[in-house]
């Protein structure tokens, strides 16, 4: 070993380092070696005697037992004991801020004694939170079979209680702000002078000791895609809740999330969609594109056979049909909402006027139309009041029969519209605020819409999944 | 029902669902209109205690009212020249910006407040009154430029202008107007 590296180490055992922490600040991250750590700690543990009864100065005891193997036992308890399916994991310490104080000042006693054997030499040294990780990843690995992976989907956090974190920290209040975000940065844009005049040479001897506070996961989010069908005239698609008061009993999406709760183990999910219908409009054909957002799900593999069992439990319900139930990924719920604005929703309304039929061929000639929508006043209460240019694609009407005579002549229209275009009000006018209208096509003040339906939204997504 | 719809085979088994004049109950009469449907009639008269200043006020369930003029006004069986909307030196009925779902911005009116004045071909002028309090969401542009509806359709195209009444203050406006039965017994006496 470098004689330098050597000297230096060993002053800072006398300032009262723990071994592990005179080695890693002596370490380039890049050149880190887990076996130099571990047997730095091995000594340690075989000298217990030699720092007596006060923690290590820069890590406040976290390499030290009992703290070192309670924090280990403790992590590999929680995984162990809670619910995630995930193969790997990754580990984040919330670590108080008097210990990235107490690393930059020995870090600035290094590369001062540094320059003066070995100007060239680099400063950069092994954080905490690394050497403890690399340390201990193997035990807890072989504990609870999950692999170490800093891009797991899975992230662990780790709390610490120290006692005397404010008073450590409030030392440097007078020439800075200190904050647990960029902690690090912060420091480094100090001068050293300064900070070494307020702090000192070196970390203060303590005699409190950094313990473990907490442990708690959090996964990242699933995201689960389908299509829908709502059979039913008094169903919502989300919870109608007026004044917190439910005014219907279900909802499409508490109907289509249930099942998946149960499965995925979250507490927390959110519901999107390529648009939605009202309560009194059924959702026939292929069916709606829906994502299911899981929040910090425990369950995250679903495997084909469970995808269609949840379709199952789903579908119990008569009023809706869920099918290509499928896991997708973030991206792909993008795909889900862009555009919007330019995809195609095929309606099917049941219209009447009072008296003879007018002359429905005027509805097919007229396409591709273009209108303009005023905000409908049903819905004016909560949105914008403003004018939007729609284009109706195209239109089909033919006369039905309804077998009863009640003085109305009866007529159906399959309208091609672009996405955003309100159909009830396309058929009635609204007041005259939608324009033209069917009302305005036929030249008919009595036509109006008696039942409406969604046959189609055009989009190709999710990728359909073979039964 | 035919499971190609539009050119287009879906693959759903669409046997057991019910076509759409099936899937919903037919009325025996004729079903209600769109003012039927969704709108509660009120009216408000003598507004401003002018004598036939008769207004019809349409509630929707989402409390937005829908100012018209009631078969009482003294416009009814009179032509329209033109419509002035704008009602004082800095306030012009037409120019009314709002922005957002709150409608930020949008001029607020008063029970009696003037939304226009009307000019007509017998040369009297009448100024048009809010029957309610509120924000006004709307007025109808097209009065503009064919005023006449408001006489010929005025709870359709005819209407005056859309006005959100404060949430607080909603139900004590509203039981100060007339019912449909109230308004018609007033008039026969
Ligand atoms: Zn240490």
């Amino acid at each position: 070993m470098d004689q330098n590296v050597e000297e230096i180490q060993q002053k800072l055992l006398k300032f009262g380092c723990c071994r592990v922490c005179a080695v890693r600040h002596l370490t380039k991250p890049s050149t880190i070696n887990v076996k130099t750590l571990i047997a730095a700690s091995e000594q340690d543990h075989n000298e217990p005697k030699r720092l007596k009864n006060n923690p290590c100065i820069a890590c406040l005891g976290l390499f030290q037992n009992p703290q070192y193997d309670n924090i280990i036992n403790k992590i590999i308890s929680y995984l162990k004991t809670s619910d995630y399916d995930s193969d790997t994991f990754n580990l984040a310490f919330n670590l108080p801020m008097c210990t990235i104080i107490r690393g930059h000042s020995i870090a600035l006693y290094v590369s001062k004694l540094r320059i003066s054997f070995n100007p060239t030499f680099p400063t950069a040294f092994v954080c905490a939170k690394d050497a403890w990780k690399l340390m201990a990843e193997d035990a807890i690995v072989k504990a609870t079979g999950k692999r170490f992976d800093v891009h797991s989907p899975l992230l662990v956090t780790v709390g610490f209680h120290y006692n005397d974190t404010k008073d450590e920290c409030d030392c440097l209040n007078a020439i800075i702000k200190l904050s647990n975000k960029n902690l690090q940065n912060i420091l480094s844009q100090m001068d050293n002078k300064d900070f070494v005049s307020q702090y000192g040479e070196m970390p203060a001897i303590t005699e409190s000791t950094i313990e473990f506070k907490s442990v708690e996961a959090r996964h990242e989010s699933v995201y689960i895609a389908g299509r829908y069908n709502k059979w039913s005239r008094t169903l919502s698609q989300t919870p109608w809740i007026v004044d917190q008061e439910r005014r219907l009993e279900s909802s499409v999406e508490e109907i289509i999330s249930e099942p998946l709760k149960k499965h995925a183990l979250v507490d927390e999910f959110r519901f999107s969609s390529s648009g939605r219908e009202d309560i009194d409009v059924r959702m026939l054909g292929r069916g709606r594109p829906f994502a299911i957002e899981l929040v910090n799900p425990k369950r995250t593999k679903f495997s084909y056979e469970v995808m269609r069992e949840i379709e199952n439990e789903i579908n119990i319900d008569p009023q809706v049909t869920v099918k290509h139930l499928q896991g997708i990924n973030k991206s792909q719920l993008k795909e889900l909402k862009s555009g919007e604005e330019f995809k195609i929703k095929v309606y099917e309304a049941l219209c009447y006027v009072e008296g003879e039929l007018p002359d429905l061929d005027k509805l097919n000639k007229c396409t591709p139309l273009e209108i303009s929508q005023f905000t409908p006043i049903r819905v004016l209460h909560r949105r914008a009041n403003m004018s939007r240019p729609r284009t109706i694609h195209s239109m089909k009407a033919t006369a039905t029969k309804v077998g009863i005579d009640n003085g109305c002549s009866f007529f159906n229209v399959i309208v091609s519209t672009q996405a955003g275009t309100y159909i009830k009000e396309f058929v009635h006018g609204d007041l005259g605020r939608t324009n033209p209208c069917l009302r305005t096509i036929l030249g008919n003040n009595t036509v109006d819409i008696l039942a409406l339906d969604v046959l189609d939204i055009e989009i190709d997504w999710p990728t359909p999944v073979k039964y | 029902m035919d499971v190609i719809k539009n050119g287009r085979d879906f693959d759903v088994d669409e046997d057991s669902v019910p076509s759409i004049e099936e899937s919903v109950e037919i009325p025996e009469h004729i079903p209600p209109s769109v003012v039927q449907r969704y709108y509660e009639s009120r009216y408000a008269t003598d507004v401003n205690n002018k004598p036939n200043q008769d207004y019809s006020v349409l509630i929707h369930s989402n409390n937005l009212c829908i100012l018209s003029l009631a078969p009482t006004h003294a416009l009814m069986g009179k032509t329209i020249d033109k419509i002035d909307f704008q009602v004082s030196g800095s306030t012009h009925r037409l120019t009314n910006m709002m922005t957002g779902k709150g409608k930020r911005g949008a001029q607020v009116v008063q029970a009696g407040s003037t939304l226009c004045i009307v000019h007509c071909s017998d040369g009297e002028e009448h100024k048009i009154l809010s029957a309610v309090p509120g924000k006004l969401v709307e007025m109808n542009s097209k009065l503009a430029e064919t005023p006449n509806i408001m006489l010929e359709k005025p709870d359709d195209l005819g209407f005056i202008a859309i006005i959100l009444p404060q949430k607080q203050r909603f139900e004590k406006i509203k039981n100060g107007l007339l019912t449909k039965e109230q308004y018609k017994i007033r008039n026969c006496t």
